[in-house]
């Protein structure tokens, strides 16, 4: 391993310059909108200068102030909170199956859980907003809640998942030996040993749910309207740092959550990126 | 292997609450596809949400040059941001799985991770931040003093692809990482071994064996991409007509409900076509390299 670095350390030197500077204006491109956001959100005008004039909490007042923004938040929380409840619930069950694997037709019920990440948002929103007009549910918690959890699903199951290949079989046979029954195995053994897939799962639905947009557009109504459809209904009308005092919170709860992620289980183990050296 | 049949009663009462959730959760999800599906081959009544009877003339309609423009549109956007990502995207993947510190490795996850759990709006709003006509690029290009006048970025499609290339990367460079790290480096130490050079085992050995997680990239990416929906609406003001937006104004906009479900129904196509196109190539590719 040394000397494979101090190989990748000997040669090119030139070309590691470039090497650098490519990769460097890769990740300003990527992070740069980001702080401006940020920085936006602290400006006294609602154009923001280069260089900044001053520091003003103005626009976050303005937040506090808005029942639209007010009523977009509890919403956001409670769906949220229930969304994640409900996937979690209906991960660990599905995921348990699919790892002692031998019902039959999990491959399609697998495919099918997974397949909202490869959907286009709009056509489930669309399709989930005819079922609420069949059903008389139109914008009301109920749709808006399953839509959520079905859009949270695949990162729940995944977690999950990836949680399971890492227990060890033989800690259950053990129990089963011992005389625990199926129960008594699944609660004491099972369970303990899922928390960290339990943990991740939950991170993950909870921020995928709380940025949810396109499908949420079509389920919600004025009184069911999630943050991201407030904020989207705000920049149809008015173009103030506003929305980045919001988005400021967003990304501070984000970063968050991810340093959480990544304690919690490793955001590389859960982005299969751990290969061979 | 436990066969199914074999098992006790109560371990097959356990299975089936286990999986019904799933079932149900499913249920809806077809439901829709279904209640989308039958609607586009309804006739529309003007001015009611109900429909009339059996029709294909939704789906004549998408020949109309308007919703082709549309088509072509979406394509062209799909095409350049895809391209663009996977340029942009692979010196980055490779330096992420690459690199000799983990520091380094770790701090360009994070900050490639990161603007992909920020939500669509907020990143779109970042963008409309940037490419204002007082926005940071004007800015900017005007205090170096290449413009005199600000550029117009936003409400043009160049706008709406630059955001989505930015949107769109982190993805790229996740799946283009997946498949480089899963790659056994034995194979270009022998090369290198055997007299290649750094280049020649580049080219000849890393980058063929990349391929699978290079294609999944692209695929992704032209799906995302294909069905984005909020960054055309607020960056290209309604005036970049992709076909998310013409789904949504036909939905939402004008209630005419068989219509927009023959182009939500035709977006789902293309959608499918893809995927599949995808998973093959990455299968013969496989097939190929002897796996």
């Amino acid at each position: 391993m040394i000397s494979e670095a101090k190989r990748y350390e000997g040669k090119f030197v030139g070309g590691r310059f470039v090497g650098w500077l490519v990769v460097s204006a890769i990740l300003v491109f990527l992070t740069v909108p980001t702080i401006l956001v940020v920085f936006s959100s602290f400006n006294p005008t609602s154009v923001l200068d280069f260089p900044p004039k001053g520091i003003s909490l103005r626009w976050y007042l303005n937040l506090a102030e808005r029942p639209d923004f007010r009523l977009g938040f509890v919403n956001t929380a409670l769906i949220g909170v229930l969304s994640t409840f409900l996937a979690l619930l209906t991960g660990i069950g599905l995921g348990l199956s699919i790892h002692r694997g031998s019902f039959p037709g999990r491959q399609v019920i697998y495919a099918g859980i997974m397949s909202p990440l490869v959907l286009p948002g709009v056509i489930i929103g669309v399709g989930l907003l005819m079922v609420a007009s069949k059903t008389g549910g139109v914008g009301r918690f109920p749709i808006v809640i399953v839509a959520h959890a079905l859009m949270v699903l695949p990162f729940v199951l995944r977690s999950i998942l990836i949680s399971l290949e890492n227990i060890d079989p033989n800690l259950e046979k053990a129990a089963a030996i011992l005389g625990a029954n199926a129960t008594k195995r699944f609660f004491h053994v099972t369970l303990p040993l899922l928390r960290p897939g339990i943990g991740a799962g939950i991170l993950f639905a909870l921020i995928m749910s709380i940025n949810e947009f396109t499908v949420s557009l079509f389920v919600t109504a004025r009184a069911t309207q999630t943050m991201p459809v407030v904020l989207f209904n705000y920049t149809m009308a008015y173009i103030d740092p506003t929305i980045a005092a919001v988005s400021t919170v967003y990304i501070i709860t984000t970063i968050v959550t991810i340093w959480l992620l990544d304690r919690a289980v490793g955001i590389a183990t859960i982005l299969k990126l751990e290969g061979q050296g | 292997m436990i066969r199914y049949s074999g098992k006790k009663g109560a371990e097959r009462t356990q299975e089936i609450l286990f999986i019904l959730p799933s079932i149900i959760f499913l249920g809806f999800l077809s439901w829709g596809l279904l209640l989308l599906f039958q609607y586009s081959l309804r006739s529309y009544i003007p001015g009611s949400l109900a429909v009339g009877g059996f029709t294909f003339a939704n789906y004549e309609r998408i020949i109309d040059p308007l919703y082709l423009g549309a088509v072509w549109e979406t394509l062209l956007v799909c095409f350049w941001v895809t391209g663009t990502t996977l340029v942009l995207g692979y010196p980055l993947a490779y330096v992420l799985i690459r690199h000799p510190s983990p520091f380094i490795r770790s701090t360009i996850l994070i900050l490639t991770i990161l603007p992909f759990f920020l939500g669509i709006i907020v990143r779109s709003y970042a963008w409309m931040l940037v490419l204002g006509n007082r926005g940071f690029l004007n800015q900017v290009l005007t205090y170096l003093g290449m413009i005199e006048t600000p550029l117009q970025f936003l409400f043009r499609r160049s706008g709406v692809i630059l955001a989505l290339i930015q949107i769109s990367l982190p993805v790229m460079v996740i799946m283009i990482a997946t498949g480089l790290a899963h790659i056994d480096r034995n194979y270009e130490r022998t090369a290198k071994t055997l007299g290649a050079g750094p280049f020649k085992a580049f080219f000849h050995v890393t980058l063929p064996l990349s391929l699978p997680g290079v294609i999944s990239g692209c695929i992704v990416v032209f799906g995302w991409t294909l069905s984005a929906f909020a960054t055309p609406v607020m960056i290209g003001g309604g005036r970049v007509y992709v076909m998310t937006v013409m789904v949504y104004d036909q939905i939402l906009g004008s209630g005419n409900f068989p219509f927009g479900a023959s182009l939500g129904v035709f977006v789902l196509m293309v959608d499918i076509v893809l995927l599949l196109i995808g998973q093959l190539a990455v299968k013969r590719i496989q097939r190929r390299m002897g796996r």
